[in-house]
C-alpha cells in the first residue's frame, strides 16, 4: 500500500516547524508595529483595522500554507483533495464577502432613517 | 516491529487496501471541509461585528493576555510537529518512537487546555463574559460583551475540538501498544493526524485575531 | 463478488439483522420506511392547517397553537423528510448498484447516517408534548431567542439531522470517486449518480453552516450569548444570513436528486437516449454551486443592503438558467419518443408539469420589486409546494414506483397506480393554484384567520388538499398490497439500459453482482437513432 505513498522526510518536517516558530514570533513583532492609518483603498466605514489586520493575516495565512502543505501533505497529494480545500476555502470567501457586502452597504443607495433604540449594555452601567 | 496483518482486514466493498486508504483520505479531507466550514460560520459573525464595533473590540482584546496566546501557539504548532512526526513513524514502522511522538503531542494538548483552564477561569473571575452574563467593571464601550460572546464561542468550539483530539490521539497510543499499525496500514494515525493539524490551523487564525487586534507592548 | 443466489432480503433474518446491518440496501429501505412515516407525521399537520383554514376565525385551534401547526409542519417536512428523503431512501439503494459497487465506500458510518436520523425524528416527536413550538421552521431570532424549551430541542433535532446528511453526503461523494467498477468513467454514469453527487457536495458544504447557527442559536437561547439579539449587541439579520447560506442551498439538496430520478426514467419511458446528456450533467453541478450565490432573495425585506439584495436578485435569474435547459432537455427526449405511460412515467410528466410552474414563480419572487410585495404571503407558501411537493416529492414517488420491483421484487397494481397519480395531480393543483391567486391577493402567509375576501380560495385549497391525502394514501396502500400478493417482479420489467436493472437481480443479492459487472456502454442507448 505504501506504493505511490509519499513519506515526508524528517528534513522537511523540522524545516516547515522551524519556519513556523519562527513565523509566530514575526505576528507578534508585527503586532507591535500599527499599520492602521495606512487604511488602503478600503472604504472608510469598513473599520477593520487597515493594514493591521492584513499583515496578521498575511502571517497567519503563510503559517496555514505551510502547515496545509508540508504537515498536512497537501504537496504530494492526489489533486482531487487539493481541489476538495481551495473549492472549501473559495465557498467560505463568498460567505464573509455577500455577508460584508449586506453588513457594510446597509445605508448606501438606501438611506435608513432609523432611530438607535437605547439598550442597557452591561458595559454602560459602569461606563467612567 | 511485528506487523499485525491478521488484525486489518480489508473491506469486502473494496477491491484492494489501496483504495481503501484511498477513500478513507477523501473522506477525511471531505470531514475537514465540514470542520472549516463550522468555524467560518465564527469567523464570519467575527468580521461582522469587528467592522461594525472595532472600538470595542480593540479594548476588549487588549484585555486579553497576549502571552498566554503565543504560549499556546507556539505549543499547538509544536504538537503539530510531533503529531506529522508521528505520521512518517508509523509510516515506517517505528513503534517506539510513534508512542513518544503521540504522547508528547498528547502532552502538548494537554498543556493547551491547562493554558486554556486558567485564562477562562480568570475570565470568569473577572466577569469579562459574554452578553448576557458581562458583570466586569471599568470598560467603556458599551459593545464590549460582544467579543467577549464570540472569544467564547470561538475559543470554547476550538477547546472542544481539543478534547477530541486527545481522545482520538490516546486512542491511536493504545492501538499502537497492540500493534494494530504497521507499514502496510497506518491509515487511523494519518487520519487522526490530518484532524490534529485543522485544530492547529484554526488556532493559528483565532491567535492575532482575538489577541492581537490592538498590538502587543512588551 | 458473492457467490450467494440468495437475495439481501432472506439472506439474514430477524430484527437484529436488520438493526445492525451495514448493507446499504437494508438502510435505504429503513430510510423509505422512516421518511414514509415522517412525511404521513408531516401531512397530519398540513391536514390540520387545511382543516382550521377552512373558514375564517378559529375552529379547532387558538391562534398561537396554529403557529405550532405550521412551524411542526415546516420542520418535520424539511429537516426529516424531504432533505433525506431521495438521497437516504433511493440514492443508498441504487448508487452503488448503479456504480457496480458492492456497497458504498463507508457502510458503517451509512448506519450512523441512519440512527442520527433517527435520534432526530425521536428528539422531534418529543418536542411535540414539550409545550408550544412556534417560530416557524426558519426559527428567525429575535422571536426565538426567549429560552422556549421545546424551540431549544427542536432545533438541537435539526442539528442532529444535519449531520445525518453531512455523513450521507461524504459518503456518496467518496463512493463516486473510489467504487465506481472497471470501465465506468464519468461520462457513462447515470445522470442519477451525477445528481446525487452535485447533492452530496451541497450536503457537505452547506450543512455545516447550518450547524453552527443552529449552536448559536441554542446558546443564545441558553446562556444569552449576545448574537442574534439586538437588546444584547447581536444582529438578527445576521442569523438570517447564516440560516439561509444553508437553506438555500438544502432546497438543491431536494430538488437535484428529484432532476436525477427524471432523467432515469424519461429515456427508459420514450425508449431514447437522453437529449444533452453532459450538459444535463454538468447543469447539476452548476446548479449546486450557483446555489450558493443566491440566498439573500430570501432576506429583500429584512433590513439587508439594496446593494446586497440587488446582487442577489441577478444571481437568483442566473440559476435558473441550468434548471431550464433540464427540462428543456426532458422535452426534447420525449419528442419523437415511444412513450410508455407507465405510473413511473406519469409521475415525471406530473413533475415536468408542475416544477416548471414552481420554477417560473421562482423567478417572479426573485426580481426584487416584485417580492416586495408577495413576500410572506402564500404566493411565496404556493410556489415552494410547486418545487418541494410537485418537484421533489412527485420525484420521489417516481423513483420509488420505477424502482419498486428492484427493491422488493414485486410488481404493483399498474391500475391503481395510475388512479393514484391521477388524483394527485388533481388535488396538488386545487390545493395550491388558488394559493397563488390570494398571494397576490395579499393573503399573508402563517395566519389562522383572514377576511371574507380569501374564503373562496381557501376552501378550495382545503378541499385539495383533502383529494391530495387521498391520492396519497392510495398510493400508500397498492404499494404496502404488492409486498404481500403483488406479482413477482422480473430482473428488468421496463427494459431500461442502465447497471441496476441488466445486471442486478431483483431483488439483488446481498452483495449486488455475482460476478464483477464491467461497463461497456452508456446509461441511455436505446435502439432509436438520436440526432442530437
Amino acid at each position: 500500500m505504501s506504493s505511490g505513498h509519499h513519506i515526508i522526510s524528517f528534513r522537511t518536517l523540522v524545516l516547515t516547524f522551524s519556519s513556523l516558530l519562527f513565523l509566530t514570533v514575526l505576528t507578534v513583532v508585527a503586532a507591535l508595529f500599527d499599520f492602521s492609518h495606512l487604511n488602503l483603498w478600503l472604504p472608510w466605514k469598513i473599520n477593520l483595522g487597515g493594514l493591521n489586520i492584513v499583515v496578521a493575516l498575511l502571517i497567519a495565512s503563510s503559517k496555514a500554507a505551510l502547515v496545509v502543505l508540508f504537515f498536512m501533505g497537501l504537496r504530494w497529494d492526489k489533486p482531487l483533495n487539493i481541489v476538495i480545500f481551495l473549492s472549501n476555502l473559495l465557498i467560505l470567501f463568498i460567505f464573509f464577502t455577500i455577508t460584508l457586502a449586506d453588513v457594510w452597504f446597509r445605508d448606501v443607495a438606501d438611506p435608513i432613517d432609523a432611530q438607535i433604540i437605547p439598550f442597557e449594555s452591561p458595559t454602560q452601567k459602569v461606563a467612567p | 516491529m511485528s506487523t499485525n496483518l491478521a488484525l486489518h482486514k480489508v473491506g469486502h466493498h473494496f477491491r484492494s487496501a489501496e483504495e481503501e486508504f484511498e477513500s478513507a483520505k477523501l473522506g477525511t479531507w471531505l470531514f475537514l471541509a465540514t470542520e472549516i466550514l463550522l468555524f467560518g460560520g465564527l469567523f464570519c459573525a467575527y468580521l461582522v461585528f469587528r467592522s461594525m464595533y472595532p472600538q470595542a473590540f480593540a479594548e476588549a482584546s487588549a484585555h486579553l493576555n497576549w502571552k498566554m496566546g503565543a504560549l499556546n501557539t507556539l505549543v499547538l504548532i509544536t504538537s503539530s510537529f510531533t503529531m506529522a512526526w508521528a505520521v512518517r513513524l508509523s509510516q515506517l514502522g517505528d513503534k517506539k518512537k510513534l508512542i513518544l511522538t503521540l504522547a508528547i503531542t498528547l502532552i502538548c494538548a494537554g498543556i493547551f487546555m491547562v493554558v486554556k483552564y486558567f485564562e477562562y477561569t480568570h475570565k470568569i473571575h473577572e466577569g469579562t463574559l459574554w452578553a448576557g452574563a458581562f458583570t466586569a467593571q471599568g470598560f467603556s464601550d458599551p459593545r464590549v460583551p460582544t467579543f467577549f460572546g464570540l472569544y467564547f464561542l470561538m475559543t470554547g468550539l476550538h477547546g472542544l475540538h481539543v478534547v477530541i483530539g486527545m481522545g482520538l490521539i490516546l486512542w491511536l497510543i493504545i492501538k499502537t501498544g497492540k500493534n494494530h499499525f504497521s507499514p502496510e496500514y497506518f491509515t487511523p494515525v494519518e487520519m487522526v493526524g490530518l484532524y490534529w493539524h485543522l485544530v492547529d490551523l484554526i488556532w493559528i487564525f483565532l491567535f492575532p485575531l482575538l489577541y492581537l487586534i490592538s498590538g502587543v507592548k512588551l | 463478488m458473492s457467490t450467494s443466489n440468495i437475495n439481501y432480503l432472506q439472506e439474514k433474518k430477524g430484527l437484529l439483522s436488520w438493526l445492525f446491518t451495514v448493507d446499504h440496501k437494508r438502510i435505504g429501505l429503513m430510510y423509505l420506511g422512516g421518511v414514509t412515516l415522517a412525511f404521513l407525521l408531516g401531512g397530519i399537520f398540513a391536514l390540520l392547517i387545511r382543516l382550521e383554514l377552512f373558514s375564517p376565525g378559529s375552529q379547532f385551534v387558538q391562534p398561537d397553537r396554529y403557529n405550532s401547526l405550521f412551524t411542526l409542519h415546516g420542520v418535520i417536512m424539511v429537516f426529516l423528510f424531504i432533505i433525506p428523503a431521495i438521497p437516504g431512501a433511493l440514492g443508498n439503494f441504487i448508487l452503488p448498484i448503479q456504480l457496480g459497487a458492492s456497497d458504498v465506500a463507508f457502510p458503517k458510518l451509512n448506519l450512523t447516517s441512519f440512527y442520527l436520523w433517527f435520534i432526530g425524528l425521536c428528539i422531534a416527536l418529543a418536542t411535540l408534548i414539550m409545550g408550544n413550538l412556534d417560530g416557524g421552521w426558519t426559527f428567525y431570532a429575535p422571536y426565538t431567542i426567549s429560552g422556549n424549551k421545546a424551540v431549544v430541542w427542536a432545533v438541537f433535532a435539526a442539528f442532529i439531522l444535519g449531520f445525518s446528511s453531512i455523513l450521507t453526503g461524504l459518503n456518496f461523494v467518496v463512493t463516486v470517486h473510489k467504487l465506481r467498477a472497471p470501465g465506468q468513467s464519468w461520462f457513462k454514469l447515470p445522470l442519477f449518480i451525477w445528481a446525487l453527487y452535485a447533492t452530496a457536495l451541497v450536503q457537505v458544504i452547506a450543512t455545516p453552516v447550518v450547524g453552527i447557527t443552529l449552536v448559536l442559536l441554542i446558546m443564545e437561547n441558553i446562556l444569552k450569548i449576545g448574537i442574534f439579539d439586538p437588546a444584547l449587541g447581536g444582529d438578527p439579520v445576521l442569523f438570517q444570513h447564516f440560516f439561509w447560506f444553508y437553506s438555500h442551498p438544502a432546497v438543491y439538496i431536494m430538488i437535484l436528486p428529484a432532476f436525477g430520478v427524471i432523467s432515469e426514467i424519461i429515456p427508459t419511458f420514450s425508449r431514447r437516449n437522453i437529449f444533452g446528456y453532459k450538459i444535463i450533467a454538468f447543469s447539476s453541478v452548476a446548479i449546486a454551486v450557483i446555489g450558493f450565490l443566491v440566498w439573500g432573495h430570501h432576506m429583500f425585506v429584512s433590513g439587508q443592503s439594496t446593494v446586497a439584495s440587488t446582487a442577489f436578485a441577478f444571481l437568483t435569474f442566473l440559476v435558473g438558467v441550468p434548471t431550464a435547459i433540464k427540462v428543456f432537455n426532458w422535452l426534447a427526449t420525449l419528442y419523437k419518443g415511444s412513450i410508455e405511460l407507465k405510473t413511473p412515467m406519469l409521475y415525471a410528466l406530473i413533475f415536468l408539469f408542475l416544477f416548471t410552474i414552481g420554477g417560473l414563480t421562482g423567478i417572479t419572487l426573485g426580481i426584487l420589486s416584485v417580492d416586495v410585495h408577495l413576500h410572506d404571503t402564500y404566493f411565496v407558501v404556493a410556489h415552494f409546494h410547486y418545487v418541494m411537493m410537485g418537484g421533489t416529492v412527485m420525484g420521489f414517488l417516481a423513483g420509488v414506483h420505477y424502482w419498486w420491483p428492484k427493491m422488493t421484487g414485486r410488481m404493483y397494481s399498474e391500475t391503481w397506480g395510475k388512479i393514484g397519480a391521477f388524483t394527485v395531480f388533481a388535488g396538488f393543483n386545487l390545493t395550491f393554484m388558488p394559493q397563488f391567486i390570494m398571494g397576490t391577493l395579499g393573503m399573508p402567509r402563517r395566519y389562522n384567520d383572514y377576511v371574507p375576501e380569501y374564503e373562496i380560495f381557501h376552501k378550495l385549497s382545503s378541499i385539495g388538499a383533502g383529494i391530495l391525502g387521498i391520492g396519497l394514501f392510495i398510493a400508500l396502500f397498492y404499494l404496502i398490497a404488492s409486498l404481500f400478493n403483488g406479482k413477482k417482479a422480473e430482473q428488468n420489467p421496463w427494459g431500461s439500459k442502465t447497471l441496476e436493472w441488466e445486471e442486478a437481480a431483483s431483488p439483488p443479492v446481498t452483495h449486488n453482482f455475482t460476478t464483477q459487472p464491467v461497463i461497456t456502454h452508456g446509461p441511455y442507448e436505446y435502439g432509436v437513432e438520436v440526432k442530437a
